[in-house]
């Protein structure tokens, strides 16, 4: 088991949610919009105010300190936000040439003004400097919806790659009907209506309680 | 020096009145809170002026303590009132009575017992107008560094979350901001500090040199205060910040926006 949750819930929520993903494990979350799936994931990197367990390994998310926590279950958002003028302020070590050219960018990228990238190169390098602190579990809160076709499958191949290298769990929101074909089968493709019914646990058997 | 009277006053009142009349025919919408201003100045000052006076006859410690504590509130008062978010439960006017109670009087206290010296330190000609000068800009100063802390916070949320999100601390994801509000409440600060003698002429100054003190001493004073004023708006506006940010997060270094409301 890498994330457990029990009775979980937030403001926005309509009520607790318990589940676990396990390890290397993708799930996709799906649920129409306002039904609190942001807020879930929000919780989930301890992010606001909650209710209820959050476990990794066992260990409770309120035994850890935020920071160390988060580093561990990150929460990436669907718009990247930047807080200075050029892509390297923004990475605490700075990737390797050979990390950056995997993902079809170059050195130069790090120099460059983050007003000049396009939105995929700023959602590849807004996963990239969360992946550098080597998270176990990452949550990806509609990471494709503002992009085109291509960079949306530069983005799922770079998640996935991570997950497979470092047995990461993933917990991905996404509406794109054809992604959750590609990424998940039907047993990891969650409807948050399920959750809120208690219902996962029946097809993955992976629900706590 | 040469006196003024009242008739002197009202003559030049004039000059307000035309003008009022002037920005009214141009269209002018605050017509209405340019008359109250200026009502509202002379009042100030007419009532400052007869206190003063009375408190500078009195030698009473206890009334200097009087002056000096409406002084403070009302500055902390005027801090929360440029609030655009105001923190719940009058805490903003709470920042603003801390943060300028820790730099203009401390640094008044310490100004008048270790530089100034007068008998007795607490002396009502120096204490008051001094403390009115350090309280004057501290407040604009503490007032524009609060202001662009809370606005920023909430306008610059997701890039306050995204560094927390990446696992860094509250002080470390609200660094970008702090920068931000201390830049702006040093501005006014540091642009008078440059005006100072070539464009304008600072008004303790003027007020002395008009008094009839020899222009090089009143230069002396001058330079100090401007030390001190320095000193009590940096000073101040750091700690406002600082407990401000404080304020903006929970145990679990959460922001937690709820904090602060929107001024009507």
């Amino acid at each position: 088991m890498v994330l457990q949750v029990n009775q979980l819930k937030a403001k926005g929520m309509r009520q607790a949610v318990s589940f676990s993903v396990p390890a290397e494990q993708l799930v996709l979350l799906y649920g129409v919009s306002g039904t609190g799936k942001s807020v879930l994931m929000r919780a989930l990197a301890d992010l606001i105010v909650h209710e209820g367990e959050v476990l990794l390994d066992g260990v409770e998310q309120r035994g850890l300190c935020p920071e160390n926590w988060r580093r561990q279950v990150m929460y990436f958002s669907a718009e990247t936000a930047w807080w200075r003028e050029t892509v390297e302020e923004h990475f605490e070590t700075l990737p390797s040439a050979e990390t950056l050219h995997k993902l079809g960018l170059d050195n130069d990228y790090l120099k460059r003004s983050v007003n000049s990238l396009s939105s995929g190169e700023k959602q590849r390098l807004a996963l990239l400097r969360g992946l550098l602190y080597e998270p176990r579990v990452l949550l990806l809160d509609e990471i494709t919806a503002n992009l085109d076709f291509d960079s949306a499958l530069d983005v799922e191949k770079m998640v996935l790659d991570y997950s497979r290298q470092h047995q990461a769990g993933v917990l991905w929101v996404s509406h794109d009907q054809a992604q959750q074909k590609r990424l998940a089968d039907s047993e990891w493709l969650w409807d948050i209506e399920d959750l809120y019914a208690g219902r996962p646990a029946e097809n993955s058997g992976g629900v706590a309680e | 020096m040469i006196y003024l009277s009242y008739w002197d006053l009202a003559t030049l009142s004039v000059l307000v009145i035309l003008l009022g009349g002037l920005l009214w025919l141009n269209g002018f919408t605050h017509v209405k809170q340019y008359w109250w201003a200026n009502v509202r100045m002379v009042a100030q000052l007419l009532l400052m002026g007869v206190w003063l006076s009375w408190v500078f006859y009195a030698e009473n410690w206890v009334w200097v303590a009087l002056v000096g504590l409406v002084m403070l509130l009302a500055a902390a008062y005027e801090i929360a009132k440029r609030q655009h978010y105001r923190f719940h439960k009058g805490f903003s006017v709470w920042i603003g009575l801390f943060s300028i109670s820790m730099t203009s009087l401390l640094l008044l206290v310490g100004v008048l017992t270790v530089v100034i010296e007068p008998q007795p330190w607490y002396q009502a000609q120096y204490a008051i107008p001094l403390l009115g000068m350090l309280l004057g800009n501290s407040m604009t100063a503490i007032g524009l560094g609060l202001d662009t802390l809370t606005r920023n916070s909430v306008q610059l949320k997701a890039q306050v979350e995204a560094q927390l999100a990446l696992g860094k601390t509250a002080k470390q994801s609200m660094q970008f901001i702090r920068e931000q509000s201390l830049h702006t409440a040093m501005m006014p600060v540091i642009n008078m500090l440059v005006a100072a003698g070539i464009i304008s002429l600072p008004g303790m100054m003027t007020g002395q040199i008009l008094a009839g003190t020899d222009p090089s001493e009143a230069v002396k004073y001058q330079i100090m205060v401007m030390f001190l004023v320095a000193t009590s708006t940096g000073l101040g506006t750091l700690i406002a910040i600082y407990v401000g940010c404080r304020r903006l997060f929970d145990a679990r270094q959460r922001l937690d926006l709820e904090q602060l409301y929107k001024a009507k």
